[in-house]
């Protein structure tokens, strides 16, 4: 079931143009939007979001435009940023409140589970919180609404590996519903080999490839072959990276590729490899 | 929604609001002649700038136009909140002016009390339909010199241009025409700041 689609998204911006960003968010699904900084993580966010105008291009959530759903459809999809956006004088107890004024499906059952299960502090105001606790305090807001579609932007990058660790079980048991998915934005690449299901890698404004979890640990890796090597285009190099000894291949066929390279050596493709890769390397 | 925009944003005001409490009852004793209307109207109002420097500090729009994407009720909420503090500063002043009444023993000037009071509406309007969409637009600490030069251009306007003008209005006539002067900006400030809102990239 598609939760979430782009289709041409666009936006321009004098030195920076988001082009024709295409992407597919299903149901039961943790999806990692990775990139380096500057790529156009929070610019797809933030035209999802409404926060940033689109230039051009489609947004469908439900297969419905995302500028004409009704207030009770738009509930069905929540954010989660970096930092809570509440005034610091709110306490949980006032974002309760503020959840039940603002959603008609908050659930306030879930969110004081979730006040139980992450330990927020209810008599404290949030100006009295570790940078942590804001985070779980937002994640815990955007779950109790019951959404369909949680979009982290790079929500879990200034925590601790404990706390992270927890939001990790935390996402994992929310997509064990076949209806309800993630679109997770990091560039802590640990937390996405933890759980993505679909990686999904923005270089530059464009996607520039997308590939499953599960195929990129068994088929992909990295090559490291001679300088003097130059690959055909049926061997599945996808990139190509100069070093200074030697030169790294992303290739998404090892098992074929060793066939026809047995002297060449493969690693694994990482998140945080291909990542590099990407970023420094040259398409093939 | 907007029910809770509002009830955040009062939240944030708690301190504001007592701290307008106790400027309120210095002022009526300090200005017990002219009456202190006018300023509690002026300090009320600029309550509205304090709600939307604490959602820039804490990128609060961010989040409200994630959660919903309703900037109409985003922005419609400013005004409403706008209008609740001109009126609780209308109430605050009335009660001042009749305790005021008491303990000095002299009778309450009504008519021109409502001069007062109208001239703050009619302040307050133009200040708050100005700052509103400029604060959206350029954030709250620049919205503060304009705020500045939003009342001193009216009443530098006013100075200059009533002499010049012989016309006598009732005092019904004036808060009929005050009223529908109002009415008129915040609509058109608010149709400016959702198209604002709609442009900003957050």
């Amino acid at each position: 079931m598609t939760i979430l689609e782009t289709k041409n998204l666009r936006k321009d911006y004098s030195s920076f143009s988001l082009d024709n960003i295409n992407l597919t968010i299903k149901g039961g699904e943790i999806t990692a939007l990775v990139g380096e900084n500057g790529a156009g993580k929070s610019t797809t966010i933030g035209c999802i979001s409404s926060i940033t105008e689109k230039s051009g291009g489609t947004i469908l959530f439900k297969n419905k435009d995302i500028s004409l759903l009704t207030p009770n459809e738009r509930e069905r999809l929540a954010f989660a940023y970096d930092d809570t956006s509440f005034p610091l004088d709110f306490t949980i107890n006032d974002i309760g409140k503020y959840g039940k004024l603002l959603f008609s499906n908050w659930n306030y059952d879930k969110w004081n589970t979730l006040k139980e299960r992450l330990s927020l502090p209810e008599g404290k105001r949030l100006r009295e919180f570790s940078k942590g606790m804001k985070t779980k305090t937002e994640i815990a807001y955007c779950l109790s609404h019951d959404p369909d579609l949680i979009i982290l932007d790079e929500t879990t990058a200034s925590l601790d590996p404990v706390v992270r660790d927890e939001l990790m079980d935390l996402f994992q048991e929310y997509v064990m519903d076949e209806n309800k998915a993630i679109l997770f934005s990091s560039h802590i690449t640990s937390d996405l080999e933890k759980i993505a299901d679909r990686i999904v890698f923005i270089h530059k404004g464009k996607i520039v490839l997308s590939v499953d979890h599960n195929d990129l640990e068994e088929n992909w890796g990295i090559a490291h072959a001679d300088k003097s090597f130059h690959p055909t285009k049926q061997e599945g190099v996808r990139y190509e990276r100069i070093r200074p000894y030697s030169k790294d291949l992303l290739i998404s066929d090892r098992t074929g590729f060793k066939e026809l390279h047995p002297e060449i050596s493969i690693d694994d493709a990482t998140i945080e490899s291909i990542l590099l890769m990407i970023a420094k390397g040259e398409e093939e | 929604m907007i029910k809770a925009l509002l009830y955040k944003d009062f939240n944030a005001l708690k301190r504001y609001a007592r701290i307008m409490l106790v400027v309120a009852v210095v002022c009526s004793f300090i200005f017990k002649e002219q009456g202190s209307s006018l300023i509690v109207m002026i300090y009320s109002a600029s309550l509205l700038l304090t709600t939307m420097a604490i959602d820039e500090r804490e990128h609060f729009l961010r989040r409200a136009i994630s959660d919903s994407g309703r900037n109409k009720a985003i922005v419609g909420e400013k005004y409403i909140l706008l209008f609740i503090l001109v009126m609780a500063a209308v109430v605050i002043s009335i009660i001042l002016e009749m305790v005021m009444a008491v303990i000095y023993k002299r009778s309450i000037e009504w008519g021109s009390m409502i001069i007062i009071m109208l001239s703050g509406f009619a302040l307050t309007s133009f200040s708050g339909g100005t700052t509103i969409p400029l604060t959206i637009k350029y954030g709250a600490e620049k919205a503060r010199i304009i705020l500045l030069l939003c009342y001193m251009v009216p009443a530098i306007l006013m100075m200059w241009l009533l002499p010049s003008v012989n016309i006598t209005l009732s005092t019904f006539t004036l808060s009929i025409v005050i009223i529908i002067f109002s009415m008129l900006l915040y609509l058109f400030s608010f149709f400016v700041s959702v198209k604002i809102l709609e442009k900003k990239d957050f």
